[in-house]
């Protein structure tokens, strides 16, 4: 099976996960709020819901998400169900939607949103393999960054990510986020605990890579 | 308010100057509420926001669903049977077998008298022997140098610097996070248990 094919049955798939009985045959819609090159980061869409709960329990997608318990699709829709309260959320989350496939292939955003030291950690998850390696990570990453110091005047941006997730911190790296240390035995993962690699992002050194 | 009948007492760790009695009691509520929006006692808190009886009576409660990621103790000063602050794990990780540690000495004239250390380094003998952890660790402002004078006394490696990370006092500063691993505390824990019995 060539790649070609391949990438055709998955969407074939991806689209038959999605076409649950009320909404067959229509093509998806996508609200874009940040519009990028091959990918455009949406709201999430509680029509999703159930691709959502896919990645969220995949255990190839979730073993570097500290996902180590299952999820139900209801459980899920809580996250993304109108919070009661007035305050703004300390989390943003949109969903990574792929314009020319027209597929959603992950989710991502600011988590810990702190408002007053006015800092986020910046998670990302591409749920669909098929969409590995692609650069589309490195896309969405530069997006979100942009958004957080431009739109959500963020001070600093960070991540934690797990030393054999080697395909997330060089990206991380690409795309200018300083190791700020090592974090030891931080996770058990696969029988044995493992590293976390802290990166970081100050505005002022952002601004000295996007002038 | 934190002066307690003989029979209210019910140690559940005890220690040389201080014992460590079950937290979150009802009872001394206002206690809680008042060291928690005490302006000095708060200032390397992270309590940036007020907060009211209701609301901690609504977070104790909602606390006690399932095995606890959250533990509180109350720290009971033995010579003078008076309640000096509170310490516990926060974010206790069952899997990974990891916990922070919060503490607040809310009676001022009880600081800087190594009861913290003390009280410290029971919590940490209760996480390692009792509740089989693996890692136990703290997060401090570099400004906060008692906070994180204690944890270097207590055996702690200061593991990770975040630079700029909290905005305190009108500037951003760093935030220290330290640990200690179950083997580390081995060595250490003869020595410190000297200081508390």
């Amino acid at each position: 099976m060539d790649r070609k094919e391949k990438r055709i049955i998955t969407i074939r798939e991806v689209k038959e996960e999605l076409n649950s009985e009320e909404i067959k045959e229509k093509e998806h819609v996508a609200y874009p709020f940040i519009e990028g090159e091959n990918i455009d980061l949406c709201p999430p869409n509680l029509d999703h819901i159930k691709l959502y709960a896919k990645w969220v329990n995949d255990s190839k997608a979730r073993i570097y998400a500290r996902n180590n318990r299952p999820h139900t699709v209801e459980d899920i829709t809580k996250w993304f169900e109108p919070s009661e309260r007035r305050g703004l959320s300390d989390y943003i989350t949109f969903e990574i939607w792929h314009k020319r496939d027209k597929v959603p292939i992950g989710t991502c955003g600011f988590g810990r949103i702190n408002w007053i030291s006015r800092n986020a950690n910046i998670f990302m998850s591409i749920g669909l393999p098929q969409y590995w390696n692609k650069n589309l990570g490195t896309e969405a990453s530069r997006l979100l960054i942009n958004y957080g110091f431009k739109e959500l005047n963020f001070h600093k941006i960070y991540a934690g990510i797990f030393e054999p997730n080697i395909g997330s911190w060089s990206v991380a790296e690409k795309d200018g986020f300083i190791l700020e240390g090592i974090q030891k035995k931080t996770i058990f993962i696969n029988g044995q605990y493992i590293d976390a690699r802290k990166y970081r992002m100050l505005k002022k050194d952002w601004l000295k890579i996007n002038i | 308010m934190n002066i307690m009948e003989p029979e209210d007492i019910r140690t559940f760790i005890n220690g040389k100057n201080v014992d460590l009695l079950p937290g979150n009691n009802l009872d001394h509520l206002n206690l809680y509420v008042k060291w928690d929006n005490d302006q000095e006692t708060r200032h390397y808190a992270r309590n940036m926001f007020p907060i009211s009886t209701e609301e901690y009576k609504k977070w104790i409660e909602e606390l006690k669903i399932g095995t606890p990621s959250e533990m509180q103790f109350e720290i009971w000063h033995k010579n003078d049977k008076k309640i000096i602050g509170y310490v516990g794990f926060n974010h206790i990780n069952w899997s990974d077998r990891s916990a922070n540690i919060g503490m607040v000495i809310g009676e001022q004239e009880y600081r800087n008298k190594d009861l913290g250390t003390e009280a410290a380094a029971l919590i940490i003998e209760y996480g390692f022997n009792e509740l089989n952890m693996f890692k136990i660790g703290c997060g401090m402002y570099e400004v906060n140098v008692g906070s994180w004078k204690v944890a270097e006394k207590l055996g702690m490696q200061r593991a990770l610097v975040y630079q700029e990370q909290a905005w305190v006092d009108g500037k951003y500063v760093d935030e220290y996070e330290y640990c200690i691993f179950y083997d580390e505390w081995i060595e250490k824990r003869k020595e410190l248990l000297q200081l508390g019995k």
